[in-house]
């Protein structure tokens, strides 16, 4: 068969992934603490054009080239880079500054996050909007018990010491991974190592802004250009399709013909 | 068939809910004591197509793997209860909480709300109530021959009847707060009610042990910031048509696969 065809459907299969890995960008442009996933394209081996020895020696074929078999989605990249920070003035909302991640128990063990939009339980633990408790240093959930102050005097450092009315009641366990692969997103702005025998480290640079969300940091333009050019890449691609099938046509019906 | 088209209508959904938060947010900015709520999103689960960290050969791991998201949902609607700026009104039944706190009200079905709007008012039995008619609790009763009402920091309520130079106090307000205000359910009509979320309310002495204090004359403005719900509907406005942009150029593509055979 004529190889041109099947390396035409493999291009088209890894656009319609594409258009998948983006439009998930798009869909999460409000998300906080929202991180793109950047998707990645890699050629099918190559195969070796070899052109035939005269003296049907294979050995000696003479190289006269590659081609290539068509595309394929590679891998999906978390593209850690910063998202804008937003202020909100609640006194609950945090955004890290830097490359850091709040920890969070859930019951599928300590998980990572960089939506701060926390809310008090009902018992006045810090908690995530999904009801997990988010963990101070050491280890633990934090109480703030505003039963006899007022949540307005609640202060957070940049590097995440938690006062109430001058007191301190904690510090927020802030950590960084080494790279952007060993994280995978769970969903619910969630993330957690690709490996248990990864353990980030106390991340001691980022800095944590009360009063602030992180935006998300999918950026609607490039998006936009990169939905035009998958959708375009995908019609020339099924043009090729067609072109490689009509010579197909041909091969089959006209050189092959009987003239009566 | 294309993840995209269920991708972006989970966008497309999202942000009818922000612009559904954001009109609401406007449509109160002169309500007395409202709170600003926004939306809050979240990214829906990541189908793993090639997991990262699997071993590929001996010793050799795949650094990086496929997961693609699969949109995203609303996690929470917040209300913020930042204090709103406080207006004279020179009413002497208007009282602004000046702090945290809410006033308790029973509604007419016997349940108990609360509020942040002191537009307080006297029912035909002398009872301060809410303009809706709701008793604030404990039930305070005005006498008819009442002139002068003064409301001071503390919650306690003094009247002067004809023929006395002196006030005589005719009860206390009382306020009651929550460990998650942010737990609380907004029920309209300016009333909140409590939740297991929220925590049970915590009563107390206004302007004592975190309690805000009472101001006679004064009614809370709404916290609304106009410009910033114009920015986030400007924003959610163009999030949504982002979203339908890719819903077509899916479409597109589907069309395209569809004219190959």
């Amino acid at each position: 068969m004529v190889s041109g065809i099947d390396a035409a459907a493999t291009g088209m299969i890894a656009q319609q992934l594409n258009i998948d890995v983006i439009s998930n960008n798009l869909a999460n442009v409000n998300t906080a603490g929202f991180k793109e996933l950047i998707p990645v394209f890699k050629n099918i081996s190559d195969i070796d054009l070899k052109e035939k020895n005269k003296d049907n020696n294979l050995n000696k074929d003479k190289n006269i080239g590659t081609i290539s078999a068509g595309s394929t989605l590679d891998s999906t990249i978390l593209d850690l880079k910063q998202g804008a920070l937003k202020k909100t003035d609640n006194k609950l909302d945090f955004a890290v500054n830097g490359g850091g991640f709040f920890a969070v128990k859930t019951p599928e063990g300590e998980l990572y996050t960089r939506d701060g939009s926390f809310s008090l339980s009902n018992d006045g633990t810090l908690v995530t909007k999904d009801g997990y408790p988010v963990l101070g240093q050491s280890g633990s959930g934090i109480k703030i018990n505003t039963s006899n102050t007022s949540i307005d005097k609640l202060s957070v450092n940049e590097d995440g010491s938690i006062f109430l009315d001058k007191q301190q009641l904690d510090k927020l366990k802030i950590v960084d991974f080494s790279k952007a692969t060993d994280l995978t997103t769970v969903g619910n702005s969630l993330y957690k190592p690709v490996d248990s025998s990864i353990k980030p480290t106390e991340d001691k640079n980022s800095k944590v802004d009360q009063g602030f969300l992180e935006g998300s940091n999918s950026n609607t333009i490039e998006t936009m250009i990169n939905t035009i050019s998958a959708t375009r890449t995908y019609e020339t691609l099924s043009k090729v399709l067609k072109a490689t099938e009509g010579t197909l046509e041909k091969a089959v019906n006209d050189v092959g013909r009987v003239k009566e | 068939m294309l993840r995209a088209l269920s991708t972006a209508t989970t966008g497309m959904i999202a942000q009818q809910i922000n612009i559904d938060v954001i009109s609401n947010n406007i449509a109160n900015v002169n309500t007395t004591g409202y709170k600003t709520a926004r939306a809050e999103f979240q990214d829906l689960l990541s189908q793993v197509i090639k997991t990262p960290g699997a071993q590929i050969g001996q010793g050799t791991n795949q650094p990086v793997g496929i997961q693609i998201g699969l949109g995203t949902r609303t996690s929470a609607t917040v209300q913020n209860f930042s204090e709103g700026s406080l207006s004279a009104t020179n009413g002497n039944l208007d009282v602004a909480i000046e702090g945290d706190g809410f006033l308790e009200v029973q509604k007419d079905d016997g349940t108990t709300a609360y509020t942040r709007d002191g537009s307080l008012k006297i029912d035909g039995n002398g009872q301060l109530c809410t303009s809706d008619g709701f008793i604030i609790q404990p039930q305070v009763t005005i006498p008819t021959t009442a002139q002068s009402i003064t409301i001071t920091p503390d919650g306690k309520i003094s009247v002067t009847t004809p023929g006395s130079t002196t006030q005589a106090e005719v009860g206390t307000l009382k306020l009651a707060k929550f460990a998650n205000p942010t737990g609380l359910a907004a029920i309209g009509s300016n009333l909140y009610a409590a939740t297991s979320a929220s925590g049970t309310a915590i009563e107390g002495t206004p302007n004592q042990g975190g309690f805000g204090s009472l101001q006679q004359g004064f009614l809370e403005n709404s916290n609304v910031q106009v410009v910033q719900e114009l920015t986030n509907l400007i924003s959610a406005e163009r999030a949504f048509e982002a979203n339908s942009k890719i819903i077509k150029s899916a479409d597109q593509m589907l069309q395209i696969a569809n004219n190959l055979g």
